[in-house]
């Protein structure tokens, strides 16, 4: 445990793909505080089961690791990590959910991706699972393509540019999916206000 | 491009990985995490050795059990991980806060030495605010097992960050407290020097 760095979900981490290069060990456990909490939030918000997000993000490290220690130092140098893990992340979590369509459903436990933040009281922890749990089960309602084009731009804060090359995509296919995930999130959570009102009214 | 409707906070969704997820990977892909440290420091009630390495804390032991003694601490640490701990004076960031407020969740820690399921059962525990008790079968239900109250109960009896895990936090459904790695006595002790703080 070296200094308790916590990276903002924005920061590549200067020269961290140089370090990479030149020592795997002992850059590894900085590329995981760095990307750790980006790579673990894109599988928990497109597949919203707490259980396999980890996996899967536990996965994309080990992925990671081996193909670091496979590449030339140049590679390594080369890389763009983040929109780098986020293809990872994202190819492993198809495939489980390609793998899962084979097998007998789990059923997840309700919220649980939501309760990981023990540092805050008890009451705004109550207030945010609120929230957070709403707008994670309109997010899950939406398309494929627009859900990871969502959540990679506006959850994950990352650039156009990030996302199609992440994606493999053009950033125009990236930024129609985005619009009409944002249209749809609106449209919902104004019905779903206006259905909160109305019960208000219905219990005063 | 106009916005008739604010903007979801789509930031709130993010997330931060499970307690002791990087040393998770970092023991997986092999990554060496450095010797076993430790220190000794104050507890909520009386002194504590904390042992750590590079992906975090992973042995906690009241000073009273071990007569106070580095040596039977290292000795204690040897039988149940395999591994020397050598003694530091420089307590890792964020420790002597996260025992003093009776907070343990923002700190790193090495669990890698239990089972997947011990591993669920302690971030469940983790969950449970200073001043306040579960019961065992709160954690099982909490963790999709409901029928594992007894393997709850042994998960908590063998948790290796006793104080900071707070695995004292979890008694009896029958209003008894329940057993504890280090006596009964110390987590009545525990539990009420933290109703006495909130």
């Amino acid at each position: 445990m070296g200094d308790a760095r916590q990276p903002a979900y924005g920061d590549e981490g200067a020269g961290l793909v140089d370090r990479l290069a030149g020592d795997l060990d002992a850059a590894f456990a900085e590329l995981l505080a760095v990307h750790g909490p980006a790579v673990y939030t894109t599988a928990l918000r497109v597949s919203r089961q707490p259980a396999d997000a980890e996996d899967v993000a536990a996965e994309t490290f080990a992925r990671a690791y081996a193909a670091l220690r496979g590449y030339p130092p140049e590679r390594t140098r080369a890389l763009r990590l983040r929109p780098w893990l986020i293809t990872i992340t994202l190819n492993l979590w198809r495939n489980q959910v390609r793998a899962a369509s084979r097998r007998p459903t789990v059923v997840p436990l309700a919220n649980a991706g939501e309760r990981h933040d023990p540092a805050s009281g008890p009451e705004q922890q109550a207030l945010d699972l609120d929230g957070r749990a709403q707008l994670a089960d309109l997010l899950v309602d939406l398309p494929e393509q627009q859900r990871v084009a969502v959540v990679l731009r506006h959850v994950l804060d990352m650039s156009y540019a990030d996302i199609s090359a992440a994606l493999g995509c053009p950033e125009g296919t990236v930024k129609s999916h985005v619009s009409r995930a944002l249209a749809a999130l609106r449209t919902r959570l104004a019905s779903a206000a206006k259905e909160g009102r109305h019960s208000e009214e219905v219990r005063t | 491009m106009t916005e008739e409707w604010p903007t979801p906070k789509l930031s709130n969704l993010r997330a931060t990985p499970p307690v002791g997820f990087a040393a998770q990977v970092l023991h997986r892909v092999g990554v060496p995490v450095g010797d076993d440290r430790v220190v000794l420091v104050d507890g909520p009630v009386g002194q504590v050795f904390v042992a750590f390495n590079d992906a975090g804390i992973c042995h906690v032991a009241a000073a009273a059990v071990v007569e106070e003694d580095p040596a039977r601490f290292a000795e204690r640490h040897r039988r149940r991980f395999g591994r020397a701990v050598r003694p530091v004076g420089v307590p890792p960031p964020g420790l002597l806060p996260a025992l003093r407020d009776g907070r343990g969740g923002g700190l790193p820690y090495d669990l890698t030495s239990v089972t997947a399921f011990a591993r669920a059962v302690l971030r469940t525990a983790l969950l449970i605010p200073p001043g306040e008790v579960r019961t065992y079968g709160w954690v099982a239900r909490e963790i999709g097992s409901p029928a594992a109250v007894r393997a709850v109960g042994s998960a908590l009896g063998r948790n290796p960050v006793p104080i900071l895990v707070p695995c004292h936090r979890v008694v009896r459904s029958d209003g008894r407290i329940g057993d504890y790695a280090f006596g009964s006595a110390m987590k009545r002790r525990l539990l009420d020097n933290e109703a006495s703080l909130s």
